[in-house]
């Protein structure tokens, strides 16, 4: 009878407690929120901003749009894209649909090189490393700014996934094979993720410190497999059954500040705690478009919503800090710090997170 | 598999023998298998013929599909909108540059009877067809889609415009009685193949070159398939299934193709050179050459 009581007691406070926290709320002094900072008409009509001077510059794209735009807002370069545009931080290379030839131009426009080549045009994220994939996905080629030729592999089976850290390249193949290849060219690992019944490599990733690898194969039973680095290869440490059937390329990604893998689930995106190993799933109204997040845990994504799209800004554990439903049909999200550029088909946003 | 694979070969070699079915109804063959793309090997077929519904070649499971503007593939695309099916035995075809918005991405398993898409012209292409590709999983191999599809009737033989020698560096045209110096030289040759159905003279890589000396056969190029092999730098390239020559084995220049090395001894020695297409139509070019003492 008395331990009774005693249980009856606790449930009261636990009950009690639980009031107390919805009507007294405890203010953690750090409420997040995104402001709006400026928003530009792309290709826009007011005069581009000079090149050099100070201020950072970010590369965006804008549905058929590209260019680059300074933190305040001035628009140092936009161009259409003629097929295609190999983005980076020191410039860009804007390619037709019958490539012959790679011009590299900086973020201002101005030329910086140009070399005849085959394919396609991929650069690094800081644009210092030049790649070139076959049209028919059999070869990827390293070149120099001459033009030479670094290195070349040709593959049976054609790419499906590619991913770039530093000077390492890590090629997921149709076949189901992955080749992590280094700055000679050379082959310095080969693995084939857990056998499903159709062998496939979906998407590959890099950690941001190079560390970590994860891969998405398979049909039949679809697998996410996270590698880590010991030595000079990468060794399988945890191997995760999906719940999806992918029969296309889809995102995979880690955060920038590494804590979580964020990839296409089934239906929505999953979050994957690498420290932990939990994972959580963020249901999305559509397709998956875009991806992005900060060093200090923002998520940006956007999916599409029937005609429109959705935007939803989150920390990966928290409830979402924002989400809004917008007519546009092409989406980019692109975080600088924690300034977030918005890139629709003629409209260029940044919105900035603040806490207070 | 393998086995299947070499017996089909085989066969085909000994007459025609159909695998697998064409993708589109009207087919005009517009590149064949192992042409020059600059710095690599065509390794599929293209096929013209205009805007039309796109076949699997045979029943199977669909494995990967891109559709540009809605996957997100972290490179660009030359195969534009392209799906790639499963069939038995390991062997996978890819079909390419189809039209925006015509693959059905749900689907899963297709009978060989319903259209996968229509040919476009996404991606690297410039007019509308189809690229076809086929990949044996089991042997790590590309195999020319021409051995296994049904034989396509062709009497225009290849054109074997000109042989050339290089002695040295410098390339030399040679005619027949022509005079050159002993030694150790390399043959190359420009040749091509044309088609009776294409009204203009479309050039296509023949199926089979093959060289001889005084009789016997010294070199031959055979465009039957492509499998990897470990350059010196430890990066794979693509080579000739029979012969294993890469691309920059073969050739010098978009239908100049380095042929094999010849030893020219004094005195009088017999040079043919024969191309053979698909259709098993050959040419052929004897030379005459006299070795200089």
């Amino acid at each position: 009878m008395r331990r009774k009581r005693s249980r009856r007691h606790l449930a009261l406070g636990f009950v009690l407690g639980l009031l107390y926290l919805l009507v007294f709320p405890v203010l953690s002094g750090r409420e997040g929120f995104f402001k709006p900072a400026w928003a530009r008409a792309i290709p826009g009509a007011q005069p581009l901003a000079p090149a050099g001077g100070a201020g950072r510059v970010s590369w965006f794209k804008a549905g058929r749009w590209f260019g680059y735009v300074r933190a305040d807002g001035r628009l140092l370069y936009t161009a259409e894209t003629l097929h295609g545009v190999a983005l980076s931080d020191s410039g860009f290379i804007n390619f037709a649909k019958v490539a012959e030839n790679f011009v590299f131009q900086d973020p201002a426009g101005r030329f910086q090189f140009g070399i005849h080549a085959f394919g396609y045009p991929v650069l690094d994220d800081r644009g210092g490393r030049l790649y070139s994939i076959s049209t028919n996905l059999n070869q990827l080629s390293r070149l120099d700014r001459e033009g030479e030729l670094a290195w070349s592999g040709e593959f049976f089976s054609p790419i499906t996934s590619l991913a770039l850290h530093e000077e390492e390249c890590l090629v997921g193949l149709l076949d189901g094979t992955v080749k992590l290849i280094d700055v000679q060219g050379k082959i310095i690992q080969e693995f084939v993720p857990q056998s499903s019944r159709i062998p496939v490599i979906l998407a590959t990733a890099f950690s941001p410190d190079g560390r970590k690898l994860a891969v998405v194969s398979g049909i039949d039973p679809q697998r996410l497999t996270l590698l880590q680095r010991r030595g000079g290869s990468f060794a399988a440490e945890q191997v995760l059954e999906l719940d999806s059937d992918f029969r296309r390329g889809l995102a995979l990604r880690f955060t920038a500040d590494g804590r979580f893998l964020a990839f296409e689930a089934a239906d929505g995106l999953s979050l994957l705690d690498l420290g932990k190993r939990g994972s959580k799933r963020l249901a999305l109204p559509g397709r998956l478009l875009a991806l992005d997040s900060t060093s200090s845990g923002l998520l940006a994504v956007g999916s599409r919503d029937g005609e429109g799209l959705r935007l939803e800004l989150l920390r990966p554990l928290g409830s979402p800090l924002y989400a809004r439903q917008m007519a546009a049909g092409e989406l980019f999200l692109r975080f600088d710090g924690t300034s977030l550029l918005i890139g629709l088909p003629s409209i260029l946003l940044r919105v900035d997170y603040q806490e207070g | 598999m393998k086995a299947v694979i070499l017996l089909l070969l085989g066969l085909l070699s000994a007459g025609p023998l159909a695998a697998f079915d064409w993708p589109v109804k009207k087919a005009v063959l517009s590149a064949t298998f192992g042409e020059n793309r600059g710095d690599h090997f065509h390794a599929g077929i293209d096929l013209a013929g205009g805007e039309q519904e796109v076949l699997p070649i045979a029943a199977g499971e669909v494995v990967f599909s891109f559709e540009e503007g809605e996957d997100p593939l972290p490179m660009p695309v030359g195969l534009g909108n392209f799906l790639v099916l499963q069939h038995q035995g390991g062997v996978r075809s890819i079909y390419g540059h189809l039209q925006k918005g015509s693959m059905d991405r749900s689907a899963r398993k297709l009978d060989g009877s319903k259209p996968l898409g229509r040919v476009g012209e996404t991606g690297y292409s410039v007019g509308k067809h189809l690229h076809l590709a086929i990949i044996d999983s089991e042997m790590r191999s590309l195999i020319n889609p021409l051995l296994v599809l049904p034989p396509l009737k062709d009497r225009q033989a290849p054109v074997i415009r000109e042989i050339l020698l290089r002695p040295g560096g410098e390339l030399q045209p040679l005619k027949n009685g022509a005079l050159v110096m002993p030694g150790i030289a390399e043959l190359l040759a420009t040749l091509y193949d044309l088609r009776e159905d294409v009204p203009f003279a479309w050039r296509l890589a023949p199926y089979r070159v093959s060289l001889y000396q005084d009789g016997r056969e010294i070199a031959s190029l055979l465009m039957d398939g492509l499998h990897e092999r470990p350059a010196k730098n430890g990066a794979p390239e693509l080579v000739l299934l029979q012969g294993n020559r890469s691309f920059r084995e073969v050739y010098d220049a978009e239908w100049l193709y380095k042929l094999g090395e010849v030893r020219l001894l004094p005195g009088q020695t017999t040079l043919s050179l024969i191309a053979e297409d698909y259709a098993g139509n050959e040419s052929s070019r004897e030379l005459v050459l006299q070795v200089a003492q």
